[in-house]
């Protein structure tokens, strides 16, 4: 077949690209595209026209003078409410099918196994995943092209549409890039592998469908109303309240000033598009790793812990100092987010136990060569255990998962100073227990994933599981006898909510957190030496011998 | 060396799939890597073609170390790899799959489509450019997936079982593209259970079991080394003076009486030696009717190997 020159340089470019383009730009499913987008407008109109008073309807939300038979027709506000709804539609329509489409398709690939055809090309990973992400949700992005004009002509029938309308498109481009850079990373955990620590996902496609639509794009739609077009109120919502109350980061309000509001808000999409970008071009490159680096959690955690307690910092209204009250409340909410956070990360970062186990042969099989070559033990043995738990991609996860928790507590103690009216001790107890449990979760996880049964996955999440949610649902049936029961408080200081029980319940004597912190910290210790005690029977039972073959 | 591997492990959980293994080949060889099922073939050479990533142990191709997970443009553009399951994009037609390889491999036009034409009448698939993939039959697939694999002039090529699973005449075919292969000069790597075909091509057998390699050389070497020759050797009517003239010789060993004309015996000499023991023969005045060798094949010295080893 011969292209047209400029789609034939595109394609040298980027095969995968055109590869794309060839497989999903079919006459037939295009047609049905276009078909479908336009038949969409048609109906949308329609359903506008018919919210207009006619003959047979005197009353209409658009009539400026109400119940009247001669109504005169609010244009303004009937251009202003199609908008809205074009504002709010645009993301779904758009973004979901381009989710599920990138998700399937790298399920699909998987599946067929002609991922690893991808992997062993000389092309960049870089290469192919631009082309994935540009090519496989081409339909979408036709979609948008042929819904892009009647936006655009709605925009022009309101005030201040076209200035929304740029910022809108910016904003718009910087989430699909985070979404679809997301979705392809969801496709590469449904591996199917043992390897994968969340190859249980099976219904992965769906389950980031359900994630992006009824959590992800209305969240960060209510976000962009209340920030980035919070100069605009009335392009999202209908609540005609003027601009929403002052969001600060570190005490810088961040959506008062319409510049620092986009820069604020881009800034951070393309951050997190980095983020995601640099932990997807790993695992494509190595699909039987952890699903993110060492290295790469601690940027994200820090990232993340940056991002949180900037936000913590609220300046008071009158004092316009940092608010005691909003550091109340927000840190509490924060150090309950930030126990939440590590489960998934336990997940992506803990070894499984084929991993474990070439850490355990390599660094066996180094040792004694170095034996072999010097008739002595390597004296940086030790110097280079600790550099390899701390960078390393096959040692166990929990040092990095120390470490990252080590990066939470200084950003949390730090401001902590700022708090005059706050209880420190109380803080202190509850840092230590949020530590203490990401800990113990973690041991778990690492522990259940070096079991020999080959379904090491569902236990190490049916433990987790069970670490995370027996001791609430305990508490909660024992609150059901005895509404004060101390043993239910007590159960709720071994679970992540135990801030809730730290910072409302100022009966609770301060002696049972630090009992339950003491009982934490001797099951870190219990577990952790038990994990190191299967890390050496471990490298016992391997078969490596410093024979001759 | 094209291709030098040092000390190549692979452990599957408790099971060690691969035991430094040690391999080498030259530019040109063509490998044979033969051993029964779990010896560890396939794992070898998804490790050398990147697919696995060893536990210990290194890879050289031109003494430069080929690492897994590693962006490796230049290493990359010199293997060429088929493997057992060779998959393939089911919905796109043969030209268009070839294309789509070449542009990953950095083919422009017009090469390009030059050497699609010419891998796809060394495969014998000119006539089906047009077919979608899904539509071909079985042994078409697979030499597609060869297509493939030496669209771009490989300097190694890996092939995993390439002829498992496909009739005489398909296997004949594949035999005749490799043989084709092999005189351009490419170094090509294959494992394969149907030893004969092996033995029709090879420069170089290596033998694997449980792991580890146990067995590598040259096949002529192996032959000498491990391959014992009968003679027969029919004569007129005096079949003990021969019996008597044979029994002193230090190579003949095993001596036996076929039929009442004809003795059958094992021969440690190579050509120039049965050349020599005929001549010997016919100037000792024995009537010789016939004189016919018969050596042990690749399938019989890897039984043999494999008894001796289990035993």
């Amino acid at each position: 077949m011969i292209y047209p020159a400029w789609l034939n340089q595109i394609g040298d470019r980027n095969p995968q690209l055109l590869r794309e383009w060839r497989g999903r730009l079919q006459i037939r499913s295009f047609l049905v595209t276009l078909g479908l987008v336009v038949l969409g407008e048609i109906l949308f109109a329609t359903s506008y026209i018919n919210r207009l008073p006619g003959p047979d309807r005197s009353y209409s939300a658009f009539c400026l003078n109400g119940y009247s038979p001669n109504c005169l027709i609010d244009w303004d506000g009937w251009w202003l409410s199609m908008f809205r709804d074009l504002n709010w539609l645009m993301p779904f329509v758009i973004f979901l099918p381009g989710i599920y489409g990138l998700i399937t398709d790298i399920n699909q690939e998987q599946q067929k196994g002609t991922l690893n055809f991808l992997r062993l090309s000389p092309r960049s990973s870089q290469n192919i995943l631009l082309g994935k992400l540009l090519g496989v949700p081409s339909l979408p992005y036709l979609a948008l092209l042929v819904a892009f004009p009647l936006h655009a002509y709605v925009s022009s029938h309101v005030p201040n549409g076209l200035a929304f309308l740029i910022s809108y498109y910016a904003v718009f481009g910087l989430t699909g890039a985070v979404l679809f850079t997301a979705a392809l990373f969801i496709g590469f955990t449904g591996r199917g592998g043992q390897n994968s620590p969340v190859a249980w996902v099976s219904g992965n496609a769906l389950a980031g469908l359900a994630l992006a639509g009824i959590f992800v794009i209305p969240s960060l739609w209510t976000w962009n109303s209340v920030t980035v077009w919070n100069f605009f109120p009335q392009f999202l919502t209908t609540w005609n309240d003027g601009p929403a109350s002052r969001v600060d980061w570190f005490t810088i309000p961040i959506n008062r000033n319409p510049f620092l509001a986009h820069l604020f808000t881009l800034s951070n999409l393309a951050i997190m598009t980095f983020l995601l970008w640099r932990i997807l071009q790993r695992s494509f490159r190595n699909p039987k790793t952890t699903l993110i680096s060492k290295r790469q959690s601690y940027g994200l955690v820090g990232y993340i812990t940056v991002l949180m307690v900037g936000f913590a910092m609220q300046s008071d209204y009158v004092t316009g100092k940092l608010s005691q009250d909003y550091w109340l409340g927000i840190t509490s909410l924060l150090i309950s987010v930030m126990t939440f956070a590590f489960l998934p990360l336990l997940l992506s970062l803990s070894t499984p136990r084929q991993m474990a186990l070439d850490w355990l042969q390599s660094r066996k099989a180094t040792a004694f060569q170095y034996r072999e070559q010097t008739g002595r033990w390597p004296s940086s043995w030790r110097k280079a255990a600790v550099a390899d738990l701390i960078w390393g991609d096959k040692s166990p996860g929990i040092t990095a998962i120390a470490i990252n928790l080590l990066l939470v507590i200084i950003a949390l103690i730090l401001p902590l100073s700022f708090v005059e009216t706050f209880d420190r001790f109380r803080a202190i107890l509850g840092l230590g227990i949020g530590v203490a449990l990401v800990l113990i979760y973690g041991l778990i996880v690492q522990w259940m994933l070096l079991l020999q049964t080959p379904k090491r996955i569902i236990w190490a999440v049916g433990s987790l599981s069970f670490a995370v949610l027996f001791p609430p649902l305990a508490a909660f049936i024992m609150v059901i006898g005895d509404n004060d029961s101390i043993l239910a408080k007590f159960l709720m200081l071994f679970s992540p909510g135990f801030w809730t029980i730290l910072a409302s319940d100022r009966g609770l004597s301060t002696n049972l957190g630090v009992i339950a912190l003491i009982i934490q910290w001797i099951l870190i210790f219990g577990l952790g030496n038990a994990l190191w005690l299967r890390y050496r029977q471990l490298s016992q039972a391997l078969q490596y011998s410093d024979s001759a073959p | 060396m094209l291709l030098i591997t040092r000390s190549l492990t692979k452990q599957f959980d408790r099971k060690l799939a691969l035991d430094r293994v040690n391999l080498e080949l030259r530019q040109g060889d063509v490998y044979g890597l033969i051993g029964p099922n779990g010896a560890g073939k396939t794992t070898l050479l998804r490790l050398l073609a990147l697919v696995d990533e060893p536990t210990t142990g290194d890879i050289f191709l031109d003494g430069v170390p080929l690492r897994y997970g590693e962006h490796l443009p230049e290493l990359k553009r010199r293997l060429g790899f088929l493997p057992d399951d060779f998959p393939l994009y089911e919905d796109l037609t043969v030209w268009f799959y070839l294309d789509y390889i070449g542009r990953l491999q950095y083919l422009t036009e017009p090469d390009r489509s030059q050497r699609i034409q010419e891998v796809l009448a060394l495969v014998e698939l000119e006539s089906k450019q047009q077919s979608v993939i899904g539509t071909l039959s079985r042994g078409m697939r697979q030499r597609l997936s060869l297509a493939q694999a030496i669209l771009h002039k490989p300097s190694l090529l890996l092939l995993d079982e390439p002829v498992s699973g496909l009739d005489p005449l398909a296997r004949s075919q594949f035999r005749r593209i490799i043989k084709q292969l092999q005189a351009s000069g490419m170094t090509i790597l294959i494992s394969s259970h149907i030893l004969s075909d092996l033995e029709d091509f090879c420069t170089a057998i290596g033998i694997m079991e449980q792991g580890r390699l146990v067995e590598s050389s040259v096949l002529s070497d192996l032959y000498n080394r491990l391959s014992s020759q009968h003679l027969l050797i029919s004569v007129v009517d005096d079949l003990e003076k021969l019996q008597r003239f044979l029994v002193d010789r230090p190579e003949v060993t095993g001596i036996e009486i076929a039929s009442d004309r004809t003795l059958k015996f094992t021969f440690a000499g190579n050509e120039t030696d049965r050349v020599a023991l005929l001549r010997t023969i016919v100037n000792a005045d024995i009537a010789v009717t016939e004189f016919y060798t018969t050596q042990e094949n690749l399938e019989s010295i890897f039984l043999k190997m494999d008894y001796q080893r289990t035993s």
